[in-house]
C-alpha cells in the first residue's frame, strides 16, 4: 500500500489569492452590491457604481468573481465528468453568505468522495478562499498527544495506558507522571485497570499480526487495525494522521488532481477498516459492567497473541541454540 | 512668482488629465454581454479568467498606488494658502 502521498500533507501554503493584496478591501474598486448601478456613476463616485457600460448588469463584484473563478477552476479538476455544475449562476451573489453557499455546495460534492469540512464556521472571503486553496479534509486518525484519554471510547484508553506503560525508562514503578497525556507507568496502567491487569512486559503493538492470526471474531476482528491506528502505523494517512496532528504538521494539502485522486483512493481503501474499528468503539458501552466485558474481552484476546508470540520466540531460541550447538 | 499665472497652469495641467480609465472596465464589459444572453456562470467566468486576473491585479495595483499618494499626502505638514485660510 502507498503510504506517501504525491504531495506531502505536512507542508507550508503558499499564498493563492493573498488577501493582502488581492483582497483589500478599497471602496473606490469594488461597486456595491446593494446600491443600484448608476448609468453616470463613476468609479470613484458616491454611490460606488460602475461606469456606464456596467448600467443594469447585476454583477457581483470582483473580489467574488476570483473566488467563482476559483470555485470554477476546482469544478473542472475535481469533476470532469460533471460540466453541468458549472452552469451555476452567480449573478445572484449579493453577499458573503451567497458565496460561502456555492463553495460549500461544492465542498459537499467533494464530500462524497473523502471526507472534508463543509460547513464555514465563519463566513468571510478569506475564510472561504482557503477553503478553495488548502483541501479541508477530515483525517480519522487518533491525536492522542491532544485528546483527552477518557473522552475516547474503549477499549483505545485501555491500549494506549498500556502501550505507553511499556515505553523502557517508565517500568519504574515510583516514576509515576501525573499528566494524563505523559508516559505512564505499569503501576499507574495497574492502577487505572485493577480488574484487567496484563503482563508487564505484554506490549500491544507487537501484538498486530499474531492478533491478525487469531482469525477473531467481530468486532474483536478490529483489534489489530486499531492498535496500528493508536500507532499511526496503518499505512493509510487518513487513518494514522488527526486532525491536530495535520494541523500541527503544517497544514492541510493543496488543491490539485492528483491529492484529490490520491485521497479517494486512500479513502476508498480505509473504509472498511474504519467501520470495523467503530464497531468494535461503539461495543459494550451501555453500561459498567458491558465495559468491563469489553476490556476482559480484549485483554483475553491480547493474552492469547501473547501467549502466541512467546511460545515463538520461544521455539526460536530452542532452534538457535540446537544450531549454535550443532 | 506670479500666483494667477500658476494657478491657471495648474487648472490648464488638471484639465488635460485623461479621463480616468477604470481597469476594470473590460471586464465588465465583457461579463456584461455575457450576462445580457443569459445567466452569468461559472463557466462563463472561467471563459475570461485571463482578462479577470490581468485586470484585478491591475486594479489592486492602482489602488495601492492611490493609497500610497493619499499616505504622503497626509505625511505633508498643513501650510496655509494665499486663498485659504489655515483648517478650511
Amino acid at each position: 500500500m502507498q503510504t506517501t502521498p504525491p504531495c506531502p500533507i505536512a507542508r507550508a501554503a503558499p499564498g493563492f489569492l493573498d488577501p493582502a493584496v488581492s483582497l483589500t478591501p478599497t471602496v473606490s474598486l469594488t461597486p456595491t452590491t446593494s446600491a443600484p448601478m448608476s448609468p453616470t456613476a463613476g468609479p470613484y463616485s458616491a454611490s460606488g457604481g460602475w461606469p456606464t457600460i456596467l448600467s443594469g448588469a447585476n454583477l457581483p463584484p470582483v473580489d467574488f468573481l476570483l473566488l467563482a473563478d476559483r470555485l470554477a477552476e476546482l469544478y473542472e479538476m475535481v469533476f470532469p465528468e460533471e460540466p453541468d455544475w458549472l452552469e451555476e449562476a452567480v449573478e445572484g451573489w449579493k453577499d458573503e453568505e451567497d458565496v460561502a453557499e456555492a463553495a460549500a455546495r461544492f465542498l459537499g460534492r467533494v464530500g462524497t468522495l473523502f471526507p472534508v469540512h463543509e460547513e464555514f464556521w465563519e463566513i468571510d472571503l478569506e475564510g472561504i478562499e482557503w477553503r478553495l486553496h488548502e483541501i479541508p479534509l477530515i483525517p480519522m486518525g487518533f491525536d492522542e498527544w491532544y485528546d483527552t484519554w477518557d473522552d475516547l471510547k474503549e477499549p483505545a484508553p485501555f491500549l494506549l495506558h498500556m502501550s505507553y506503560s511499556r515505553d523502557e525508562g517508565n517500568c519504574d514503578e515510583d516514576a509515576h507522571d501525573e499528566d494524563a497525556h505523559a508516559p505512564d507507568s505499569d503501576a499507574a496502567f495497574t492502577a487505572l485497570y485493577p480488574e484487567h491487569p496484563v503482563p508487564r512486559h505484554l506490549e500491544p503493538s507487537r501484538l498486530v499480526e499474531p492478533l491478525r492470526r487469531l482469525g477473531l471474531p467481530e468486532p474483536l476482528d478490529a483489534l489489530p487495525d486499531l492498535l496500528e491506528m493508536l500507532h499511526h502505523s496503518t499505512g493509510n494517512a487518513w487513518l494514522d494522521i488527526g486532525e491536530l496532528g495535520l494541523m500541527e504538521g503544517g497544514g492541510y494539502p493543496l488543491w490539485d488532481a492528483e491529492n484529490v485522486v490520491w485521497l479517494a483512493e486512500e479513502w476508498r481503501k480505509a473504509q472498511p477498516t474504519l467501520d470495523r474499528v467503530h464497531r468494535l468503539l461503539d461495543w459494550q458501552n451501555e453500561s459498567p459492567d458491558a465495559l468491563a466485558g469489553k476490556l476482559t474481552a480484549v485483554r483475553d484476546v491480547l493474552l492469547a497473541a501473547w501467549g502466541e508470540l512467546e511460545q515463538e520466540r520461544e521455539r526460536e531460541e530452542e532452534e538457535e541454540s540446537r544450531g549454535g550447538v550443532g | 512668482m506670479n500666483r494667477p499665472t500658476t494657478l491657471a497652469a495648474l487648472v490648464e495641467a488638471l484639465t488635460a488629465v485623461p479621463e480616468y480609465q477604470n481597469p476594470l472596465a473590460p471586464l465588465y464589459e465583457a461579463l456584461g454581454q455575457e450576462a445580457a444572453s443569459g445567466p452569468l456562470t461559472l463557466r462563463a467566468i472561467r471563459r475570461h479568467t485571463q482578462v479577470l486576473h490581468a485586470l484585478s491585479d491591475q486594479a489592486t495595483d492602482q489602488a495601492a498606488a492611490v493609497n500610497q499618494v493619499i499616505v504622503s499626502c497626509k505625511q505633508l505638514p498643513p501650510a496655509p494658502l494665499p486663498v485659504l485660510p489655515l483648517g478650511f
